[in-house]
């Protein structure tokens, strides 16, 4: 029955919107139904028959074959009513459940009205016939009966949602492993179970003027700080586009500087992690069939924590932190700095190894900037070849792009197996990376770099490196500093970003959203003391 | 319309001409050791070795030796012409060792070692040796040694090394040289290398005054060179003494000791008709290593060692002191305390001609601290 809770206000907006459209559009079809309320009488009067009335609905619908028509014998009366109903969008399991089985229990005096009354939520009586094709559309199933004034309808939806499966790009080792899907009702849900408290607020949004595209955003209203719960939804509401279908579409409108590489909302598939977030005082953004959620405002260091770390024994879970952070210099700089080494400075090689690294590039027959390129280049091909592949040749790509990459390249002698190296250890670096959108930046972001290196060596590394943080400080995430807690320094917020203290020691929320509440009221070895 | 003035600004700049200082690994060819010599006619006659690795499946790359000669004015010119003949840009930045014939280091070894201190890349850290005779034949030596896996700047630099660990010669590269070159109040000493049929040997120490090369210590005396200079003090150093000559097996004679811990005091006294004495005490801790006689665990024994080491060590280390007087070299920086403490004196004295002359002493106390792991 939980898909029944999708809550009500969206609902009335949804129907408001259908009939809106309903109102402006002209089609012939449904001119007999379309009239105004006071001319409903006059127009029920004009179906002299319920089947005058099925054929118009069937009309309306172009004569789909979807669309079908049940005749059911009361046991009361024996009198005949129509179920109708769009075949494709309801459950017929649930029709038989909540509809014909009571019926044929029903006591023989007891007809439709006093059932709706005493037994079914979802058993309305509706008397509005212009409504009849929107609920049709809405996955009810409709009873018409010889009264010719009103009729019911029965919420009938099929399941067409996945089960709730742990995201894929975002697996944890221990912790939950649930994951968001495509229904937003579902994935508030999954949320509220983690956050039990009437201090969740969800706030309904719409934008899209033909998709209607649903967004919920949700945020606790304690902790979350107001200033940027208006900046956030007056940007979302602010939105006018005919179709706005991804949730990249709404990030893209939203976030402050679409010209960096640096992804300004955090997506993520995991509710546990919305939760945390949510109890720092973010605000939450999910859409409608999207299991994306976004995260804003988000700090740069937001991007390098995962779920895991705070399973971990606290040493480790700094340990794996720190080792993503310097992954992150590994993914950018790796190449640049073996490219600036060969080119400009050997002399930093140590004596031991100049001859063996001299020997491995001595026959390759281009600069180094180029071998790189083209060594960078391919592992990008089959990222992006296995991505699109099927997981059954994909496979195949793997070992045809391991034998090429590792192998065959060099023993043909067109790339030093050094650069194999260099190319290997960065790819896997930019992998580890837990955010797949901070991923790709940095996969982008190297090869600038890159191409620094190979115009002014170690000096053009550091001259990419100061553009690069220039960049990051002067980067706001929804009016928060990008680049805190290092700019603006808190020492502080450090306990949560390079390094995770154990629980006990975050007593503080991070001060760079600007939380209503900083005190996270965390007293968990009190029996220490006692 | 901002970023796209900016963008055309920066793109512009990529037409500009200039000088580029990109030197790429695959196109030198890297000196590994470099030896200096002088012709009869006074020209300077450079000798490079450049290792070139011959790249197998394996990975494992065998290293052929090359060594190239050049004849030039200078230093410099000969490195020049050098660089004419080796196919590609001949590059000193990752040198291991620089040779110096015997000749070239009796006259001024700077006049060679000027280039090195002037170019930005050179290997400052390279270390720096005296070769008996010519410098070439040290560098075209064959050594039987792994010669396929290593060139021969690897080996000396690891000869040296290694002698360097065991306290036969002084640490010193081309900086640590420099400052002490121009100090008038002390002098330094290099590795003294011999090549021989089928290796290179480092055979002593070779003794400078000032900018030349004014002798050579051998042997077991070279061990106490490096002792007195106090500046090795956790190193292991071994010394075989004869401290009897009892015993009809003449290996029974003989202990084998290890220097843990070595600590020098140097005292330079001026008396008030400026005469000038100078002092070195080693204070010694050994762990014996050999001693076929045994019996170690009797404290009258280690006590009997202890007074034949240090009357033995007393007396050698005193021939070292001699020694360097006759040479004239102020290795231990006698002038450089008087300059400190007696500077008065300093300024009154010609240092060249006072410091064979005045009393240079030397005592060394030998404390046995274990014997090994038999008790």
């Amino acid at each position: 029955m939980t898909f029944f809770k999708k809550p009500k206000k969206l609902l009335e907006q949804k129907q408001t919107v259908i009939e809106k459209e309903k109102e402006s559009s002209s089609s012939s079809q449904q001119t007999s139904v379309k009239k105004s309320q006071s001319e409903q009488d006059a127009n029920v009067n004009q179906h002299q028959s319920i089947n005058d009335l099925l054929n118009d609905i069937e009309k309306s619908f172009s004569s789909s074959e979807d669309l079908m028509t049940h005749w059911v014998e009361m046991p009361a009366d024996k009198s005949k009513v129509a179920l109708i109903f769009l075949d494709s969008i309801i459950d017929k399991q649930k029709l038989q459940d909540l509809i014909l089985n009571p019926l044929f229990e029903l006591d023989k005096d007891i007809d439709l009205h006093t059932f709706e009354k005493v037994i079914n939520i979802d058993f309305k009586k509706q008397t509005d016939f212009t409504k009849i094709q929107e609920l049709l559309l809405q996955s009810y199933t409709l009873i018409f009966t010889k009264d010719s004034t009103c009729f019911f309808s029965v919420f009938t939806p099929i399941k067409t949602e996945r089960d709730i499966s742990e995201p894929d790009n975002e697996a944890v080792i221990r912790g939950s492993h649930e994951g968001f899907i495509e229904s937003m009702s579902t994935n508030i849900a999954l949320i509220r179970k983690r956050l039990k408290s009437q201090k969740l607020v969800v706030k309904y949004l719409k934008v899209g003027k033909e998709t209607h595209t649903n967004i919920a955003m949700l945020y606790m209203s304690d902790i979350a700080n107001p200033e940027i719960l208006h900046e956030v939804e007056r940007r979302i509401t602010s939105i006018e586009a005919d179709s706005v279908m991804t949730p990249g579409n709404i990030e893209e409108s939203i976030e402050d500087r679409t010209f960096s590489l640096f992804p300004q909302t955090l997506s993520t598939e995991r509710p546990d992690r919305v939760a945390a977030n949510l109890m720092e005082g973010r605000v939450a953004l999910l859409y409608d069939s999207s299991p994306t959620v976004n995260l804003a405002p988000v700090n740069f260091f937001v991007f390098f924590q995962t779920p895991d770390d705070y399973n971990k024994r606290w040493m480790l879970g700094s340990f794996y932190r720190m080792i993503r952070l310097f992954s992150f210099f590994i993914a950018i700089g790796l190449p640049a700095f073996y490219i600036a080494i060969v080119s400009f400075h050997y002399e930093v090689i140590p004596s031991a190894l100049i001859l063996l690294m001299k020997s491995s590039l001595e026959n390759i027959p281009y600069p180094p900037l180029f071998e790189a390129l083209v060594m960078e280049l391919t592992i990008e091909l089959i990222r992006e070849a296995a991505i699109r592949l099927p997981t059954r040749i994909g496979s195949t790509i793997a070992i045809v792009g391991g034998l090429v990459i590792g192998d065959a390249v060099v023993k043909a002698g067109l790339i030093s197996n050094l650069m194999i190296i260099v190319v290997a250890t960065t790819a896997i670096a930019a992998y580890t990376v837990p955010s797949n959108e901070m991923s790709l930046a940095v996969r982008l972001l190297r090869f600038p770099f890159m191409v620094a290196a190979a115009t002014f060596g170690f000096l053009g590394i550091v001259f990419g490196l100061i553009i690069m943080f220039f960049h990051l400080c002067r980067l706001y995430s929804f009016g928060t500093p990008y680049f805190a807690p290092l700019a603006p320094f808190k020492i502080g917020d450090l306990k949560d970003t390079i390094i995770r203290l154990p629980f006990f020691k975050m007593n503080s929320r991070p001060s760079d959203i600007k939380p209503l509440k900083k005190d996270e009221d965390n007293h968990t070895r009190k029996w220490e003391k006692s | 319309m901002r970023s796209v003035k900016l963008i055309s600004l920066f793109s512009s700049l990529l037409l500009l001409t200039g000088c580029w200082d990109q030197t790429q690994l695959n196109e030198t060819k890297l000196v590994r050791a470099a030896g200096f010599d002088y012709l009869k006619n006074g020209k300077i006659r450079n000798s490079a070795s450049i290792p070139q690795s011959i790249n197998t499946d394996t990975g494992t790359g065998q290293v052929n030796n090359q060594i190239f000669h050049a004849v030039g004015n200078t230093a410099r010119q000969s490195r020049i012409k050098l660089d004419r003949k080796v196919s590609e840009k001949v590059d000193a930045s990752k040198n291991l060792i620089v040779i110096l014939g015997e000749e070239a280091a009796r006259k001024d070894i700077y006049h060679i070692l000027d280039v090195f201190y002037r170019d930005p890349k050179s290997a400052l850290n390279a270390r720096i040796a005296v070769a008996k005779g010519k410098a070439s034949d040290v560098l075209s030596a064959r050594f039987e040694e792994t010669e396929t896996s290593i060139g021969v700047g690897t080996y000396l630099n690891e000869s040296i090394r290694s002698a360097e660990d065991a306290a036969i010669v002084p640490v010193e590269n081309i900086q640590t040289v420099c400052p002490i070159m121009f100090d008038p109040g002390q002098d330094f000493a290099l590795p003294y290398l011999v090549a021989e049929k089928n290796a290179v040997s480092v055979n002593g120490i070779a003794v400078f005054h000032g900018n030349k090369m004014v002798g050579t210590i051998h042997g077991a005396q070279g061990v106490l060179f490096t002792l007195l200079t106090g500046k090795q003090k956790n190193r292991s150093m071994s010394l075989t003494r004869k401290i009897s000559n009892k015993h009809k097996d003449r290996i029974l004679n003989y202990v084998s000791i290890k220097v843990k811990r070595n600590k020098r005091t140097f005292n330079v006294n001026v008396s008030p008709d400026d005469k000038i004495s100078a002092h070195i005490t080693l204070n010694m801790s050994v762990v014996i290593t050999e001693y076929p006689g045994d019996n170690l665990t009797s404290k009258k024994k280690i006590n009997k060692i202890e007074h034949a080491l240090t009357k033995s060590l007393t007396k050698e280390a005193n021939n070292v002191l001699k020694k360097l007087q006759d040479m004239n070299s102020d290795a231990f920086g006698v002038g450089r305390k008087l300059i400190a403490f007696h500077n008065p004196t300093w300024k009154k004295l010609n240092w060249n001609e006072e410091y064979p002359n005045i009393d240079y002493t030397a005592s060394v106390n030998v404390k046995v601290i274990g014997h090994g792991i038999i008790e």
